[in-house]
């Protein structure tokens, strides 16, 4: 989302109050975040606003205006919601926000993996004599890639997981 | 496997048949029992999306964990040695590049298949078919290898000539995805999921409790082999103990091993995320946390099956050199058994491991063809040809596609008997990864691409690994050259893959007008988390 997000209300008077609210927001994430109410929450009930949502959804392609709309017809009618969902551009900085950490969480995740992963065959080449030192009765070399390999990646996946679930349930809570 | 032929003298393994008849009725009985469940399109293609996380990572698992995983690694193993390792890790590995950048996105994106993505995203009728070409491509390449090991199993297990267990498998797997789609495939795939662990499982403690741990092994299979092994080496039939160390006799017959090496490591890992049948698997999540959950479960799943190949190779090289001097080291885990003291136990464990390889060809075959006849179906009849065709009408044509396709994979899997079946293996997640990787990574995480690019380096990155691939098939016999242009063809995922994204980039910033009016939509969507109770069911 760039920055060049167009509202139909005129930009300049919208990103102001967008970036501040955002960094207030953001500022309260450490305080907010109640994980496990949160993770209790049943979905929205729209009600009778899911199939018209369905329809505009499945309608022509839209300008940024119209998605600015839709995010506001995300919102439940809370009297409080209300006041955020006016300010369109604040629920796109959000949104914004929430796809950049979950990628540079996705990044950094892969590169530890693939720098251990991609320095195996490195170490075999550079040390020969050390990976084939014993432990636990196999060489080194294939005790790493035919056993410690598959819980390794496993606690890389679960810190995925629950980081990015984490990060989501900021983001729920602050557009709630 | 040549040499299979010239045993006139298999003896019938009755209790081995058995194993292998009660795994196709309870198939069937699944399948059809489940068909009493499916009643619509909606259903037939995606359960529903009605299923926890451990059930249908039970079925990923059973699907992903083909007669390569169940037949090849140990096999290969056992052949090859250390290098070999390089396989199962890539494939477990690949789930979680999966799981970083695919899994949820895509999911909440709500699209059925890849086909489906690629013209939600870019409002591109015809970047579909291209998406669909490339899915039968990798389809067909990915059932050859499933046909080879029904044909073989059954020929070690029966006697039977390969040609019976490849038509007789096909057809049972045919009618079964025909009848009950994807929700009876979902449940079989669980079942034979949980078959096959125990089938890898069983002989594996079974020999640790015979004869001694994994590191008595580990010196029998190098250091201080026994006769029969030592009389392998010296006849050149089995390598030496060079055969555990890295850059082994695998890598060596590429000039480059390193290279070799690598470009392996990236086909496996990208690979996994570009599959069609393993992706279409996604939409049957409740929702993107649900995806990811499941890809956690899977990861948990496979990694502990993929402890038990290697060693079953360690102790294939170590009781069963035999098959060195015959060639059969793909029907290690079939053979393995007969070599173990004591008959009666010698025939259970056969029936077991018979079992599991059973479940392993079809649980994979069903998938493929789930995805193949989805992209016949959906992509092409209902989305292309008739996109006003009735519920019923688009039934019909799942059904018929899945029979076609069936029978075309029983048609060219009598033909490759003559190919190892990892190879091909790793030529299907050599194309997925060219083709389908990079599109669903930049179509997911980065709003500038445009359908220009995006099509473009689809048509690039898997045209190209694939036109590699059919070289060394046809032309080259890359495996010996070992000239670095060979290497390069033999295993192309280590220069087609950037080479796609770069195409992707290039042809994106080249044309900048054609990013998606919508983008901002599609990021929406991608991205959204459940819980603000957006709900979007794209594709119905």
């Amino acid at each position: 989302m760039g920055g060049t997000v167009k509202s139909p209300f005129g930009s300049e008077r919208r990103r102001q109050p967008a970036r501040a609210g955002a960094q207030a927001a953001g500022a309260g994430v450490g305080a907010l975040a109640p994980h496990d109410a949160v993770l209790g929450l049943e979905p929205l009930d729209v009600g009778g606003g899911l199939e018209p949502l369905d329809d505009w959804l499945a309608a022509e392609p839209l300008d940024e205006a119209a998605v600015l709309d839709a995010l506001e017809a995300l919102l439940p009618a809370d009297e409080a919601l209300q006041e955020i969902a006016e300010q369109t551009a604040y629920g796109e900085v959000l949104m914004q926000d929430l796809v950049r950490r979950q990628l540079r969480l996705g990044l950094s995740v892969a590169a530890v993996f693939l720098v251990i992963l991609l320095g195996l065959p490195l170490m075999n080449l550079l040390f020969p004599a050390l990976v084939q030192m014993r432990l636990l009765g196999l060489p080194m070399a294939w005790l790493a890639l035919a056993v410690l390999v598959y819980p390794f990646v496993w606690a890389l996946a679960l810190y995925f997981v629950s980081t990015a679930r984490k990060y989501e349930d900021e983001f729920t809570a602050l557009v709630k | 496997m040549s040499g299979v032929e010239a045993v006139a003298t298999v003896q019938v393994h009755w209790v081995a048949l058995l194993a292998f008849a009660g795994i196709a009725v309870a198939t069937v009985a699944v399948g059809v029992y489940a068909t009493r469940v499916a009643r619509t399109t909606h259903d037939v293609y995606i359960a529903s999306r009605a299923i926890g996380p451990v059930l249908n990572a039970s079925a990923i698992s059973g699907e992903y964990l083909s007669a390569a995983s169940f037949l090849g690694v140990a096999g290969m193993v056992m052949a090859f040695g250390y290098d070999v390792l390089w396989y199962p890790a890539g494939y477990a590995a690949g789930y979680l590049l999966l799981l970083l950048f695919v899994a949820a996105p895509l999911r909440r994106f709500g699209a059925y298949t890849i086909p489906d993505f690629a013209e939600g995203r870019f409002g591109s009728p015809a970047f579909r078919l291209i998406a669909v070409g490339f899915v039968l491509v990798i389809g067909v390449f990915y059932m050859l290898p499933q046909m080879k090991g029904a044909g073989l199993a059954v020929q070690a297990v029966a006697g039977l000539p390969y040609w019976v267990g490849v038509v007789v498998v096909g057809g049972v797997i045919s009618l079964n995805v025909a009848l009950g789609g994807m929700k009876g495939i979902t449940f079989v795939q669980a079942f034979q999921f949980w078959v096959k662990v125990f089938a890898i499982a069983v002989p594996a403690f079974v020999l640790l409790a015979l004869f001694g741990s994994y590191g008595t092994h580990w010196e029998w299979a190098t250091s201080s082999p026994p006769p029969a092994l030592q009389a392998a080496i010296e006849a050149g039939a089995a390598p030496g103990p060079e055969w555990g160390l890295p850059f082994g006799p695998l890598a060596e017959q590429q000039g480059y091993p390193l290279l070799f090496t690598y470009s392996l490591m990236i086909a496996t890992i990208c690979g996994t995320a570009g599959l069609p049948h393993i992706l279409v698997r996604f939409y049957t999540n409740r929702d993107g946390h649900a995806a990811r959950q499941t890809t956690l479960v899977v990861l948990a799943m496979i990694g502990c099956f993929y402890l038990f190949p290697p060693l079953l190779g360690l102790a294939g090289r170590v009781h069963a050199p035999d098959l060195y001097l015959s060639g059969r080291t793909d029907a290690l885990l079939l053979e393995l058994p007969g070599r173990l003291p004591g008959a009666a136990l010698g025939d259970v464990l056969r029936a077991v491991t018979a079992a599991g390889a059973f479940a392993a060809f079809m649980s994979t075959t069903s998938g493929l063809l789930v995805a193949v006849a989805g992209a016949l179906a959906h992509d092409l009849y209902a989305r292309t040809l008739h996109p006003r065709a009735e519920q019923r009408a688009r039934l019909l044509a799942f059904r018929l596609a899945a029979l076609g396709a069936g029978a075309v994979a029983v048609a060219i899997g009598l033909t490759v008997e003559r190919f190892p079946i990892n190879m091909l293996v790793g030529w299907a997640f050599a194309i997925a990864a060219s083709a389908f990787f990079p599109l669903l990574v930049l179509g997911i995480w980065w709003r500038g691409l445009t359908v220009v690019g995006a099509a473009a380096g689809t048509l690039v990155g898997g045209g190209l690994a694939s036109a590699a691939i059919l070289y060394t098939m046809c032309v080259g016999d890359g495996t010996a050259a070992g000239t670095l242009g060979s290497t390069l063809l033999a295993q192309p995922a280590i220069w087609t893959i950037p080479v796609s994204f770069g195409t992707m980039v290039l042809g994106s910033l080249l044309t900048p007008t054609r990013v998606p009016a919508d983008v901002n939509l599609k990021m929406l969507r991608l991205h959204v988390p459940e819980t603000l109770g957006l709900r979007t069911e794209y594709g119905e």
